[in-house]
């Protein structure tokens, strides 16, 4: 290739580039700069003024219960969430998979969770969960037992919002699923059948293998997703009962800038969030990506 | 069996919008009753006139299509231009830079709130509708999907269009984008589904009733739960308007959605 | 090529003029007028009469034009107010709750609104309640005043009254206890208690127990007295004559409407809802009982202030227009509409003979004793510690003394980080 093709090349390729990279420098990259810089500062959003106190922020973190709360909060969260809703969302693949009747119907309510407004569907949650008005005190008092109040207690509120992320996530990842499923090469199944392999043995040992990048990336945007919860936190409990009990690591940083005045030591916060993230790819991607084979 | 593990599944993922419906169409009266009935006694359907009166919903509606519409369309349009990029063009530490942007999936938004406001006050932009959709553009999951599904393109057809003197434009046009439509549909919907649900931004960016959402419609009614009383009927009724259009089109792009996902976002 | 190139970037182009364009022709500029914009809360009756306010402040003069622009609930507003200032933006004169009251003075969000109280086009505060006028007081400026002045009032259930054989509301706390428990039927207990702990205030005031003094210097969330109370709540709560139901489900209120508790106490905030709502049985109201020190109410609601990003041209024109909120004809017509306090003495004057409706009765009786202190909602480390002890002490039946001396040793180290700042 000739040197002025190439440099051909690299100006089509930042004309392509720039309309969008310009977007991501405004909206995104630059607020993150100012946000490392805030969080070297005391700022509370309201003063004129404020002063960098060096690491402080950091070092006031490290000691700081709500912090390791939140996180604790956030990693059961997100543990939870994440592997839970392949286990589900993988069976619900294979059953959805099949030829069954009624399957467009059952195709389409699975996928209904995740393109609810987490908004709308969190105060949905918040009604089915109620030991009075929800459904499913009507199988509580058919036991002739009262039910227990979700949201008040912290164990439970806490696996409240489990159960919300974990329907919007099994709803997400059998859409994944489905798809990825419908990609496998039947000669494979084809193959195995006639050589005798049972139903089980083939999934076990053709189609979870297959699904390689399915479940790949499927732990990787869930881990994401679900580290960033938000939504429901502010809707369903706002971090009850007792505060920090259900407030998890974005909640948390909010309420830091928004309501305590806190600005400066809530970017500290999302830094170490972004950190902590970055750190745990990392790790999915040491433990799986080698075992994942991408086949062409 | 298969059958009903399937059915139960499929009762308990639909269940809330089961309930939503239901709740939608009972009498106030009705909510408050224990145990609950799992029917309303008689079909309300004034909740739905009800709660779209309770707020200018009217107004929000043609806010919320009018971001989302435009916001999607041209999400769509930027990445596929970056996607084509980092797919088919040359560049030197083009992966460097690829894992540049897709690191961006892991900010929280909250945490860009603060420093893009800031921005937008100085722009001029508060309570317009640039300011709702303008931040809202760059998103990297469109480009990482529009990204593998153009790296799965025959080479060897790009390789002949270029033998024929045609640009990157117009491959992308006229050869990339025709062999796509199943990976776009998934990112459009995707991509309007993030702008249709948003919440906070609107939230901080807006200040007059003719900038809001619906989202922020849902938060009005959600008011008075936080006053004390729940008007549940009510609040269900606008849930269910503020799905719907989003659920119908899911339904109907459903096939193309699963299938673009398998390309775009599956196939390493 | 060049014409996919033309038409993709007319295209984007187009949608980003229609983007840009459009809020432009929306937004109209008033001629010669001042614009001033005013942000609220509140909806319903107290939102939509703020409404009428200022429509009526823009036809009564021709100097002045009001914008009023609901931003959601007290949090949202505050949350926005926040974002507002950071980006040196926002209104010129905004409702605001308490909360915010003191961090906002202090940063110097807020204008201190001395010398237009006391210039030529001053407001007489002589006829308000003293600890109305010395609300929004702060290092010796004013920053914020009253408006929509909400005073503790206490819903009964006339019917569960008469089955138990009790004929009217409660005079003193001590008694209120024993009726609580008197009233409490398996599956009916007698008091739903907020998950709020503002009528809390009035309770350990009236008993002669403090929680903090104004300026933060003595705290005392582990007063003698809040721990006796708090045990008698307590004590309650395991008898099942107390409970507190979540917000999710309509809390204290809906409990009370459908018939699930006997009382609650709240603000006269309730009434038209109460009144509306109460399915079988007819609401009665009154006052909240007296303690020790006799009857001591803590205020509650909102009230307006003016932002320091309002320029200096502006603020005569921002001051006219809290000046006519704040006149008596103005509180009047906002406390028969919404149903919040009158507070002034010509205010209550102008409501003339509504004042002898019980509704209107019941929360004028009350002001006398509001004592408006807002220390305690003042400082929002102080009112977390405080209410982290209460929702642990009644749902998680912590140990009340250990949960209250925590939550003064954590409120006094936060405060003062919050006083350093």
């Amino acid at each position: 290739m000739t040197s002025c093709r190439k440099h051909r090349e690299w100006l089509t390729f930042l004309g392509f580039v720039t309309p969008n990279a310009v977007l991501f420098l405004t909206f995104t990259y630059w607020p993150i700069v100012y946000s490392a810089w805030l969080s070297f500062t005391d700022w509370d959003l309201l003063r004129p003024t404020h002063e960098t106190v060096g690491l402080d922020n950091y070092l006031k973190l490290l000691g700081d219960a709500r912090f390791w709360r939140v996180l604790g909060n956030t990693a059961i969260y997100a543990t939870t969430v994440v592997i839970v809703a392949q286990v589900f969302s993988f069976t619900l693949g294979l059953l959805l998979n099949m030829k069954l009747r009624g399957q467009q119907i059952f195709r389409t309510v699975a996928f209904l969770p995740h393109v609810t407004m987490t908004a709308a569907a969190a105060l949905v949650w918040v009604l089915l969960l109620h030991p009075q008005y929800g459904p499913l005190s009507a199988v509580y008092s058919a036991f002739g037992v009262r039910g227990p109040n979700w949201l008040d207690s912290a164990s439970m509120s806490l696996g409240a919002l489990i159960l919300v992320g974990l329907w919007k996530e099994t709803a997400f990842a059998s859409l994944f699923y489905l798809a990825g499923l419908q990609g496998l090469p039947q000669e494979c199944y084809e193959a195995a059948t006639i050589d005798g392999a049972s139903k089980s043995a083939q999934v076990r040992h053709l189609t979870i293998p297959l699904m390689g990048p399915t479940i790949f990336f499927l732990l990787v945007t869930g881990t994401i997703a679900a580290t960033k919860a938000f939504d429901t936190v502010a809707i369903m409990t706002e971090g009850g009962p007792v505060y920090p009990d259900t407030s998890m690591y974005v909640y948390h940083l909010y309420t830091l800038a928004f309501r305590e005045y806190q600005a400066g030591y809530a970017s500290a916060f999302a830094f170490v969030f972004f950190l902590v993230t970055i750190g745990v790819l990392i790790l999915q991607w040491r433990a799986l990506a080698r075992r994942v084979h991408y086949g062409e | 069996m298969a059958y009903l593990l399937l059915v139960i599944s499929i009762f308990m993922l639909g269940l809330p919008f089961f309930w939503m419906l239901v709740t939608s169409l009972k009498l106030p009266t009705e909510i408050n009753v224990y145990p609950p009935a799992w029917l309303p006694s008689e079909i309300h359907w004034n909740n739905y006139s009800d709660a779209w009166d309770a707020a200018p919903f009217g107004r929000f509606y043609l806010n919320s299509a009018l971001v989302s519409g435009v916001a999607t369309i041209a999400q769509i349009a930027l990445a596929l231009l970056m996607a084509y990029a980092f797919a088919l063009i040359q560049f030197p530490a083009k992966t460097a830079l690829l894992l540049l942007v897709l690191s961006t999936m892991m900010i929280p938004d909250e945490m860009k709130l603060v420093p893009n406001f800031i921005l937008l006050t100085k722009l001029g932009w508060i309570d317009t509708y640039a300011g709702l959709i303008v931040p809202a553009i760059a998103h990297a999951f469109p480009v990482f999907v529009l990204y593998q599904q153009f790296r799965q393109l025959p080479r060897s057809l790009i390789e002949a269009a270029h033998a024929d003197g045609a640009g990157h434009l117009r491959i992308l046009w006229q050869i990339a984008v025709p062999m796509s439509r199943p990976v776009l549909t998934a990112a459009a919907l995707v991509s309007l589904l993030g702008h249709w649900n948003a919440y906070l931004w609107p939230l901080i960016i807006t200040n007059t009733g003719s900038m809001r959402t619906l989202p922020l419609g849902i938060a009005y009614l959600r008011k008075q739960a936080e006053e004390g009383s729940v008007q549940w009927n009510l609040l269900m009724a606008a849930a269910v308007f503020v799905v719907l259009p989003i659920v119908i089109l899911y339904t109907f792009a459903q096939k193309q959605f699963v299938e673009g996902i398998m390309r775009g976002a599956l196939k390493g | 090529m060049g014409r996919t190139i033309t038409k993709l970037v007319g295209t984007l182009a187009l949608l980003f003029a229609f983007a840009g364009i459009l809020p432009a022709c929306i937004q109209r500029v008033a001629d010669g007028k001042t614009a001033i914009a005013y942000w609220r809360t509140l909806s319903g009756a107290a939102g939509d009469t703020q409404d009428k306010i200022v429509a009526q402040f823009n036809a009564s003069q021709s100097d002045v034009v009001v914008k009023s622009e609901y931003q959601g609930t007290y949090s949202d507003l505050a949350t926005k107010l926040i974002a507002a200032t950071a980006a040196k933006s926002g209104p010129d004169v905004t409702q605001l709750g308490t909360f915010e009251i003191r961090q906002f003075a202090k940063s110097g969000v807020l204008v201190d609104l001395t010398p237009y109280l006391n210039g030529p086009n001053g407001i007489d505060r002589s006829e308000w309640p003293e600890s109305m006028a010395r609300a929004g007081e702060i290092d010796g400026g004013t920053y914020w005043l009253p408006f929509n002045v909400a005073v503790p009032t206490l819903y009964y259930n006339k019917k569960a009254f008469a089955d138990a054989g009790i004929a009217e509301a409660p005079a003193t706390w001590s008694e209120f206890f024993s009726v609580v428990r008197k009233l409490t039927k398996e599956d009916r207990p007698g008091l739903a208690l907020w998950s709020n702990t503002w009528p809390l205030f009035s309770m350990i005031w009236s008993e002669g127990g403090e929680l903090t003094t104004r300026d933060y210097a003595n705290i005392t969330l582990n007063d003698p007295v809040v721990v006796y109370l708090l045990k008698e709540l307590q004590n309650l709560v395991r008898e099942g004559a107390v409970v507190v139901p979540d917000k999710a489900s309509g809390g204290h209120r809906a409990a009370f409407v459908n018939g699930r508790a006997a009382i609650i106490l709240d603000s006269q905030d309730a009434f038209s809802e109460v009144f509306a709502q109460s399915n079988g049985f007819t609401p009665g109201v009154a006052n909240y009982p007296a303690g020790a020190k006799g009857k001591v109410y803590a205020p509650g609601g909102g009230g307006i202030a003016m932002m320091s990003i309002t320029s200096a041209e502006k603020r005569d024109a921002a001051w006219a227009f809290m000046r006519y909120m704040l006149s008596p004809e103005q509180i009047a017509d906002y406390s028969s509409q919404s149903g919040y306090a009158a507070f002034s003495k010509s205010a209550q004057l102008k409501m003339g003979k509504k004042l002898s409706d019980p509704r209107f009765k019941v929360i004028h009786d009350a002001l006398p004793y509001v004592r408006a202190d807002f220390s305690v909602n003042m400082s929002p480390a102080l009112r977390s510690a405080f209410d982290e002890a209460f929702q642990k002490i009644l749902m998680q039946a912590a140990d009340v003394q250990q949960a209250l001396d925590t939550a003064d040793a954590k409120a006094e180290a936060a405060v003062k980080s919050e006083l350093a700042r």
